[in-house]
C-alpha cells in the first residue's frame, strides 16, 4: 500500500513537474516531514468508493452575511439586529422567511427560531426550506477559542490570536489554510494529498482552478499543483500545427536546467496546459453531448450570460458530468466570486450581488439534479469574514460596512442535513458578549471545525484531520452532537 | 596547509644565577661549539602589528620584521603555516598576497637592504566569492646565513570574510511550524544573526501555544535529525523562548570543522526544535533560512557588441518597447566603447522628462469626439494603447504605468469602470507628478475622487457614537501596508529590522489604523451637476456624490476632493512609530477646513518620510523597471535618491543608470530580471512592428489611406500615430491597464512560484499571470494579430478596415531581401533582428540556443508570398513573442 502511493505520485510528479523519475523518488526519500502522515492517512482510506467533488465557492471581500441571513420576528435578537445594524437593516417585509427545522442555538440568553434570507436569494430560500441547504453560524478564523475578556486584555489568561486580524489578504489565506503566521498550505491543497489513492488519473491535476492560483489550493508536499481553467473552459491553440506546432515543441524542449528560472517556469506551465487539454476538451464533448442542456438550465434560473460567477459553476457541471472511468474520484473545486468589499453603498451592490449568486448556485444545482450528481457534490460557500454589524455612514443608500470577524457559511447538496442553522448564533449585541467593536463578533465555531467536516465527507477519517487542520485540537469535536456543527446527513 | 611546530626554537644566550646579593659576578656562559659558518651577526624577530584582515573592506594584515645588531644587507626566509587546530580553517596562498610599503609584490624571501633595520610586510587578503570562517595564517621566519632567529619569530594573523560591524552581519530567519505534522497550534518567530567574521552569532527566538510543557530544545541537521546543538535550559526565558543567545557554531553532530557548519548554515539545512511532553520527539521546528539579497553583479570592460545591446536593453527597461529609431538615436551619441553611455542616457533621462506630458483625459475626449459610438467602460483601455504606443514622453508614460500598479485603482470595481473621466484624470495624475515628489502625488492620489471611490474615504464622516457610525478604514489601512512603508520596518536597504527581541518590528496595528482612519474623514467632492450632467456647480452638501448621468462630462470625479469640516475628526490622533518616535496629531481646537487640511499634509508628510517608505518604494520600483530581485546595495542607492520628500527624478535615474542595472554580465544569469508582464510583452511587439489602424490621430495621409482627425494635441505622439481600438485584448493577454483584481495589484511583490525559484528565495511576481489557461489564451492572441489583427466592433462611423489594428512587416521583407547570402543567412538575420530588439540580442549571445537555431530553420524553410503578413513573417513573430527566453527581460 505505501508503496503504491509512492509511485502513484511520481507519476504525478513527472506530468506536472518534467523530471526525471529519479529525481523525484531520492526528493521524496529525502522529505521526511510530512510524507509518513500522507502514507498513513492513505492507508486508512477504502478505495473502492465512488465519485465524489467539493465545490468551494469563495464568496472575495468578505461577505455582508449578517444580512445574507437576518432575524425576524419580535426577539430581542431582531431587535438588537434593527438597532444596530441602523441604516443598513433589511426590513421584516422584505426578508424571505425560512422554513427552520432545527431550535437555533443563540449565544447568550436570546432564543429566536425566526430567520430570513436575503430579499434576493429566493431560490436558496427554496432549496433551504427542502432541506438541501444549511447554514453554519457564525465561523470565523480562530487558533483557540476566544472570550471578549480574553481579547479585550481584561484578564491575565493569555490567549492566542489569529495573526494579522481583519486584513484581506491574511484572513483569506487563513480561512483557506489555517490561522497561523506561517502559511505553508491551503486545506484543499493539503486535502487532495491525503486523497492521493483517489485521485489516480496522473494527467491532471485533482486541483482545479475556476479563479487562478489560490491560498486554498497550495499543497504542502509542492507535488500537486492546482490546474486553472477559464471561466468558459479552455479554448484550444488556434492555427497550432505544422512548421508551427514543430518549432514551438522543439524549442521548449531546448530549456533546461541551465536556462533562466523564469523561463523554466514558463515552459512548465506550457507543457502541463497541453497534457491537461487533451483531457479537459475530452470532459467537455463527453458533457456536451450528454443531454443536459447546461445553458438553459443556467438561463432558467436567472443567469446572465456575462455572470462570471455563472460561467464558471456552469464549466465546474461539464467538467463533472464529462468525467470517465479514468477520472480523479476526489476532485476539489475552487470558484471565486468577487466583489464583496463594500465599504460604500452596501445596500444596492450588496443586493447586486445576492441577486447574482443566488441566480448561478440554483442553475449549479439544477444541473447537478439533472446529471445525478446531486447527491455526489457538495458545495460549500464562504468568504474570509463578515463586515461590522454597525454601518460607516447615516445615508441608507451611500453608507458600507467594514471588516469584521465571523461571518455565516452555507452548504448545499443531497448529502446536507439541511434546512438547518448549526452552530450559535452571535446575539447581535454590541459592548458586551462577542463583540470587540463595531459588531465584529468573536466566532463561535472556527472555520476550521467547518473545513473538517467537508474533508471528512470527501475521505478523511476524523482521527486525521488533524493533518489539515492542526489547530482542531483546541476545540471540541466538530462531530459532537453538542457542538452542533455536523450538517452532514446521518447515512 | 601543514603546521610546523615552532617549540624547537628555543634559544638561551645566558644564563643568570641570582642566588643571594653580594656573591661572586656570574661567570660567562661556556662558549657554544664553533658553527661551521661566521656567526651570524643580525637578529631577527617577528611581530604583528595589525593581527586582522578583512576581504570585503579590503583591509589587510601587517608585521614588521625587525633586527638588532648589524645591519648588513641579509635575505630573510619565510614558512607560511596554517592553524594547529583541525576544527579552525587554515588560509592557503590563494587568500593572501605580501606586499612591502611601496605596494610590491613579495615572495618569501624578504630582503633587508644595508642599514635596514625593520622592514613591513602587508598581508593584503584576496577577496573571493567563498562564504568562509575565519582563517590562520602563521609566518615563521627560519634560518638563512647572514642571521640568527630571536625567540619571536612567528607571527599569527586571521583573514576574514568582513569585520563584525554591525552592518556586515548576516540575517536568518524562521517561523515556527509543526514537526512531522503533530498537532499543535503553536507558532513563532526565529532570527540568526551572523556576525561579519562567520565564526559565531546570536540566536533568538520566541513562540507560543505549545500544546504541552517544554521539556527540551536543540539545533538540529535536516533531513536526518541529527542533534548538533543542544540549548540548556537556564539559557531559556522564563516563557521557553530564548534571547540574545551566542551560538559560536562549535562543530557538532556529524561536524568536525567550522567551515562545515557555515556551509551548513547557508545551505538552510539547521532547524530549532521545541520537544514537548506530549510530543518528545519535537512538537515545532523553525528552520534558519537565509534572508538573502542577490549581490550586485561584479563590473567589465565592454565590447562594441555590448555597447549596442545594453542601448537596446537600456530602451527595453525605460520605454513600451525599443525601435530601431531610438536605438539608432542613442547609438549615434554613444562612443564604440560606451565610454559615455551613461552620461547620454542621463541626458535622454532629462529630455524625456521635459518633453511635454501627454494627457489620457484629454486623448479620451478627442476619441468622444472622433466615435459616435463608445461604451463608457472601454474607452480608456482604448486611450491607454495609443498612450503606450506613440507618446514622445514614453519615460513618463511608463514611470506612471509603474505607479499605477503601486497606488492602484481598477476598473474591476464598477463604481471605477463607469467613470472614465475620472480614470483618465486619475492617470494624468500620477503622470503628473511622475518626477516631482511622491508626497506631492500621494496627496493628490489621496484627494482624488477616484481613488475616494475605490478605497471609500469619500464620503466617509466621523464616528458618531450615537448613531453607532465609525469611520471608514479601508484607506487607513492600505495607504500604510501598499502605498508607503508596508508591514514591517526596514533599512535603508530593504533589509527587514528587528525589534529587541530580534524579530521583525511590525509597522502598525489596528489601533494604529483606527487613528489615521479618522484623518481621512469629512472629504467630499468639490464639485456636483444637475441631472443633464452638463451643468456643474460647487458642491455645498457633504452627502452629495451625483456628478450626472454615465456619458456626461463627470467634471466632479476629475477634481480634488474637500473637506466639509462638521465631518471631521479633529480629536487627537496616536499614529504611527518612526526613528522611535510615534507619530502624533494633536486634537485641535480650530475646526476649519484650513486646519484639516494642514492635518493631512501633516500625515502625508509623516508616511512619506516614514524611515521604511524610501526602500519600500524603492524596491516596487526597481522591480517595474528592472529586476525582480534587486541587491540591498542596489535598494539602498534608489532609497538615498528618494530622500525625504520621495524625489521620483532622482529614483528614476539611481533606477536606469545603477551598475546593476546596467551591466552586461547580468545577461548570463539565471535568475537576474524579471518575467515581462504581458502588456508590456504585447507593446514591445506593436512598437517594433508599428502597429496601427488606418485612423490617425492627426493629419491624414491619403496616399497611405490614413485618415486625419485633427487630435489638437497629436504633436505630443509620434507622427504616425493612430487610434488602437482592440477590444478586450487585455482579457485575452490576462492583463489589462488599471484593471487589477484588486488594490494587491496584478501581482504582490512578494510571490514566489514553488521549485527552483522558492528554493532560492527568489521573487518573480509577473508569474503570478502565467496560468496554463492563461498562456494559451496568450498564444491565441498572438495568433489573432498575426492572423487578422484586432478589430472593436464599436467603431462608427468607421469600417472595420478602417478601425482594423494591424503590424506592419514590411521591413522584415526588406532585410530579407537585402541581406547578402543563401537562404540561411538571410533567415539568420531576421531572427537576430526581432532577437535584437525585443530581447537584447541574448539568444545571440548565448552560445548553441537551441531556440535560435529552431527559429532559424523554420523561417528558412518557410514561404512569403501571401500579403499582408506573409507566413514566413508570421511564424518569425509567433515564434519569437512566445518563445521561453523573451519572456524575461534582463
Amino acid at each position: 500500500m505505501v508503496k503504491d502511493c509512492g509511485s502513484h505520485l511520481l507519476s504525478r510528479r513527472s506530468f506536472l513537474r518534467g523530471t526525471s523519475r529519479f529525481a523525484i523518488a531520492s526528493a521524496i526519500a529525502s522529505n521526511s516531514l510530512g510524507v509518513a502522515g500522507l502514507m498513513r492517512a492513505s492507508q486508512s482510506m477504502a478505495s473502492t468508493e465512488g465519485y465524489k467533488a467539493l465545490v468551494f465557492v469563495f464568496l472575495n471581500g468578505g461577505n455582508d452575511s449578517f444580512n445574507t441571513f437576518a432575524p425576524l420576528g419580535s426577539s430581542a435578537l431582531r431587535n438588537n439586529y434593527v438597532t444596530n445594524r441602523g441604516v443598513l437593516g433589511l426590513s421584516q417585509s422584505e426578508l424571505i422567511e425560512l422554513n427552520i427545522q432545527n431550535s437555533v442555538r443563540v449565544f447568550g440568553e436570546l432564543e429566536s427560531s425566526s430567520f430570513g434570507i436575503h430579499p434576493e436569494c429566493a431560490h436558496l430560500a427554496e432549496m433551504f426550506n427542502n432541506r438541501e441547504l444549511a447554514v453554519m453560524c457564525n465561523i470565523g478564523n480562530l487558533v483557540a477559542p476566544v472570550t471578549r475578556d480574553q481579547y479585550m486584555g481584561n484578564t491575565t489568561q493569555s490567549v492566542s490570536l489569529p495573526p494579522k486580524l481583519f486584513s484581506h489578504s491574511d484572513q483569506q489565506r487563513q480561512f483557506q489554510s489555517e490561522p497561523t503566521s506561517r502559511y505553508s498550505y491551503g486545506w484543499g491543497g493539503r486535502l487532495a494529498e491525503l486523497l492521493t489513492s483517489y485521485n489516480t488519473n496522473p494527467l491532471i491535476s485533482p486541483l482545479i482552478s475556476l479563479a487562478g492560483l489560490n491560498p486554498f489550493q497550495v499543497s504542502l508536499e509542492g507535488e500537486i499543483n492546482p490546474y486553472t481553467l477559464g471561466n468558459e473552459g479552455i479554448v484550444p491553440l488556434k492555427r497550432f500545427e505544422g512548421a508551427r506546432s514543430q518549432m514551438v515543441t522543439n524549442y521548449m524542449a531546448t530549456i533546461d536546467e541551465n536556462a533562466h528560472l523564469m523561463a523554466q517556469k514558463y515552459t512548465n506551465v506550457f507543457s502541463s496546459a497541453t497534457v491537461a487539454q487533451e483531457i479537459i476538451e475530452s470532459a467537455f464533448s463527453t458533457a456536451e453531448s450528454s443531454g443536459v442542456n447546461f445553458d438553459d438550465i443556467f438561463t432558467n434560473a436567472g443567469v446572465e450570460s456575462d455572470s462570471v460567477i455563472g460561467n464558471r459553476l456552469k464549466t465546474v457541471a461539464k467538467m463533472i458530468k464529462g468525467r470517465s472511468q479514468e477520472s480523479n474520484k476526489r476532485p476539489i473545486y475552487f470558484v471565486e466570486m468577487n466583489g464583496f468589499d463594500q465599504h460604500a453603498n452596501m445596500l444596492p451592490n450588496h443586493r447586486n450581488r445576492m441577486r447574482e449568486m443566488n441566480a448561478a448556485l440554483k442553475g449549479f444545482r439544477d444541473c447537478l439534479m439533472e446529471q445525478g450528481d446531486y447527491d455526489k457534490v457538495l458545495t460549500y460557500v464562504g468568504s474570509e469574514f463578515a463586515r461590522t454589524l454597525t454601518p460607516n455612514g447615516n445615508d441608507p443608500s451611500t453608507s458600507g460596512s467594514d471588516h469584521a470577524w465571523s461571518g455565516h457559511a452555507f452548504a448545499f447538496g443531497d448529502m446536507i442535513d439541511g434546512g438547518k442553522f448549526f452552530g450559535t448564533h452571535p446575539d447581535l449585541a454590541l459592548g458586551s458578549g462577542l463583540d470587540v467593536g463595531r459588531g465584529r463578533f468573536i466566532p463561535t465555531n472556527s472555520s476550521s471545525q467547518c473545513s473538517a467536516i467537508v474533508a471528512n465527507w470527501m475521505g478523511v477519517a476524523q482521527s486525521d484531520l488533524n493533518i489539515i487542520f492542526p489547530s482542531l485540537q483546541n476545540f471540541d469535536s466538530p462531530f459532537d452532537e453538542q457542538t452542533n456543527l455536523n450538517f452532514i446527513k446521518v447515512s | 596547509m601543514r603546521y610546523i611546530k615552532l617549540t624547537s626554537f628555543v634559544f638561551l644566550t645566558l644564563i643568570v644565577s641570582c642566588g643571594g646579593g653580594g656573591g661572586a659576578p656570574p661567570e660567562p656562559a661556556p662558549s657554544p661549539p664553533a658553527p661551521p659558518e661566521p656567526p651570524a651577526s643580525s637578529e631577527i624577530s617577528l611581530l604583528v602589528d595589525q593581527n586582522m584582515a578583512y576581504e570585503k573592506s579590503g583591509i589587510a594584515a601587517e608585521i614588521l620584521i625587525s633586527r638588532t645588531g648589524d645591519t648588513e644587507a641579509i635575505e630573510v626566509l619565510l614558512a607560511f603555516a596554517g592553524s594547529e587546530s583541525p576544527v579552525e580553517s587554515s588560509a592557503s596562498s590563494n587568500d593572501y598576497q605580501l606586499f612591502n610599503e611601496n605596494d610590491e609584490i613579495l615572495s618569501d624571501s624578504i630582503n633587508l637592504v644595508q642599514g635596514e633595520s625593520t622592514k613591513r610586510i602587508i598581508i593584503r587578503p584576496v577577496s573571493d566569492d567563498v562564504r568562509e570562517v575565519p582563517e590562520t595564517l602563521v609566518i615563521t621566519a627560519v634560518e638563512n646565513s647572514g642571521y640568527t632567529l630571536s625567540d619571536q619569530i612567528s607571527a599569527e594573523i586571521l583573514i576574514n570574510d568582513a569585520s563584525n560591524e554591525y552592518g556586515n552581519s548576516r540575517l536568518f530567519l524562521g517561523t515556527f511550524r509543526s514537526q512531522d505534522n503533530v498537532q499543535t497550534a503553536a507558532s513563532g518567530l526565529l532570527s540568526f544573526l551572523l556576525q561579519g567574521d562567520n565564526s559565531k552569532g546570536v540566536l533568538t527566538y520566541t513562540y507560543d501555544n505549545l500544546g504541552s510543557e517544554r521539556i527540551d530544545q536543540h539545533i538540529h541537521l535536516s533531513p536526518s535529525g541529527t542533534v548538533i546543538h543542544d540549548i540548556k535550559d537556564e539559557d531559556l526565558e522564563q516563557s521557553g523562548s530564548l534571547s540574545q543567545y551566542e551560538w559560536n557554531m562549535e562543530p557538532g553532530g556529524i561536524f568536525t570543522t567550522k567551515q562545515q557548519m557555515l556551509d551548513t548554515l547557508f545551505n538552510g539545512e539547521f532547524y530549532v526544535n521545541v520537544h514537548s511532553a506530549d510530543n518528545p520527539g519535537g512538537e515545532i521546528l523553525a528552520y534558519m533560512s537565509f534572508d538573502a539579497f542577490a549581490e550586485p553583479p561584479l563590473q567589465e570592460e565592454l565590447t562594441v557588441a555590448d555597447v549596442d545591446y545594453d542601448i537596446v536593453r537600456f530602451l527595453n527597461q525605460a520605454t513600451f518597447g525599443a525601435t530601431p529609431r531610438d536605438y539608432e538615436q542613442l547609438r549615434s551619441l554613444i562612443d564604440q566603447d560606451g565610454a559615455n553611455r551613461l552620461q547620454v542616457y542621463e541626458l535622454w533621462i532629462d529630455q524625456q522628462i521635459s518633453a511635454p506630458r501627454t494627457s489620457m483625459q484629454d486623448l479620451d475626449n478627442h476619441t468622444y469626439s472622433v466615435f459616435s459610438e463608445y461604451s463608457q467602460s472601454s474607452l480608456k483601455r482604448e486611450s491607454f494603447w495609443p498612450i503606450a504606443l506613440y507618446a514622445n514622453d514614453q519615460l513618463r508614460q511608463r514611470m506612471t504605468f509603474a505607479l499605477s500598479e503601486i497606488l492602484v485603482i481598477s476598473t474591476e470595481n464598477s463604481m471605477i469602470r463607469n467613470r472614465p473621466q475620472g480614470l483618465g484624470s486619475y492617470w494624468d495624475t500620477l503622470a503628473n507628478e511622475s518626477f516631482g515628489s511622491y508626497k506631492a502625488l500621494l496627496k493628490d492620489v489621496t484627494l482624488h475622487p477616484m481613488m475616494g471611490v475605490y478605497l471609500s474615504h469619500l464620503i466617509n464622516s466621523k464616528a458618531n457614537e450615537d448613531a453607532g457610525t465609525f469611520p471608514d478604514e479601508n484607506y487607513a489601512r492600505e495607504v500604510m501596508q501598499l502605498f508607503t512603508f508596508g508591514l514591517v520596518h526596514r533599512n535603508k536597504d530593504g533589509s527587514v529590522v528587528l525589534g529587541d527581541d530580534n524579530l521583525p518590528l511590525a509597522t502598525y496595528d489596528n489601533e494604529t489604523i483606527r487613528n489615521l482612519a479618522r484623518v481621512f474623514t469629512g472629504l467630499g467632492l468639490s464639485y456636483a451637476a444637475d441631472s443633464t450632467g452638463n451643468s456643474v456647480y460647487e458642491n455645498t452638501n457633504f452627502n452629495r456624490s451625483y456628478c450626472g448621468p454615465n456619458g456626461s462630462l463627470h467634471y466632479c470625479w476629475t477634481q480634488p476632493m474637500k473637506f466639509f469640516p462638521s465631518y471631521h475628526d479633529f480629536e487627537e490622533k496616536l499614529l504611527f512609530v518612526d526613528n522611535g518616535d510615534q507619530i502624533v496629531i494633536p486634537g485641535s481646537a480650530d475646526t476649519g477646513v484650513d486646519q484639516a487640511v494642514n492635518e493631512l499634509e501633516m500625515v502625508i508628510e509623516a508616511l512619506v518620510e516614514h524611515n521604511t517608505t524610501a526602500p519600500f518604494i524603492a524596491r516596487r520600483l526597481i522591480q517595474r523597471f528592472v529586476t525582480s530581485n534587486p541587491s540591498n546595495a542596489y535598494i539602498e542607492k534608489v532609497s538615498s535618491a528618494f530622500g525625504q520628500d520621495g524625489d521620483l527624478k532622482q529614483v528614476i535615474k539611481a533606477i536606469l543608470l545603477d551598475p546593476e542595472a546596467r551591466s552586461p554580465s547580468v545577461v548570463a544569469s539565471s535568475s537576474f530580471g524579471k518575467f515581462k508582464e504581458p502588456i508590456l510583452q504585447l507593446t514591445a511587439v506593436f512598437r517594433l512592428f508599428n502597429a496601427s489602424s488606418k485612423i490617425a490621430l492627426g493629419e491624414g495621409d491619403a496616399d497611405l489611406g490614413l485618415i486625419e482627425t485633427d487630435y489638437v494635441n497629436a504633436d505630443h505622439f509620434a507622427s504616425n500615430a493612430t487610434f488602437i481600438k482592440i477590444g478586450n485584448v487585455g482579457g485575452g493577454i490576462g492583463q489589462e491597464a488599471q484593471a487589477a483584481p484588486s488594490v494587491f495589484n496584478f501581482f504582490s511583490p512578494d510571490y514566489s512560484p514553488s521549485g527552483k525559484l522558492a528554493s532560492e528565495g527568489l521573487v518573480a511576481p509577473e508569474l503570478t499571470l502565467i496560468t496554463e489557461s492563461q498562456i494559451y489564451s496568450m498564444f491565441n492572441q498572438y495568433d489573432q494579430l498575426l492572423h487578422n489583427g484586432f478589430v472593436n466592433f464599436r467603431r462608427n462611423p468607421f469600417s472595420s478596415e478602417e478601425a482594423r489594428v494591424r503590424i506592419d512587416t514590411t521591413g522584415l521583407g526588406d532585410l530579407w531581401e537585402s541581406t547578402p547570402g543563401d537562404t540561411q543567412e538571410k533567415a539568420t538575420a531576421l531572427v537576430d533582428f526581432v532577437d535584437f530588439y525585443l530581447n537584447s540580442g541574448k539568444l545571440k549571445r548565448t552560445s548553441n540556443s537551441g531556440t535560435r537555431s529552431e527559429l532559424i530553420e523554420q523561417v528558412e524553410s518557410a514561404s512569403c508570398v501571401s500579403a499582408p503578413i506573409c507566413d514566413r513573417d508570421k511564424l518569425l513573430i509567433y515564434g519569437a513573442a512566445l518563445a521561453p527566453e523573451f519572456q524575461i527581460q534582463q
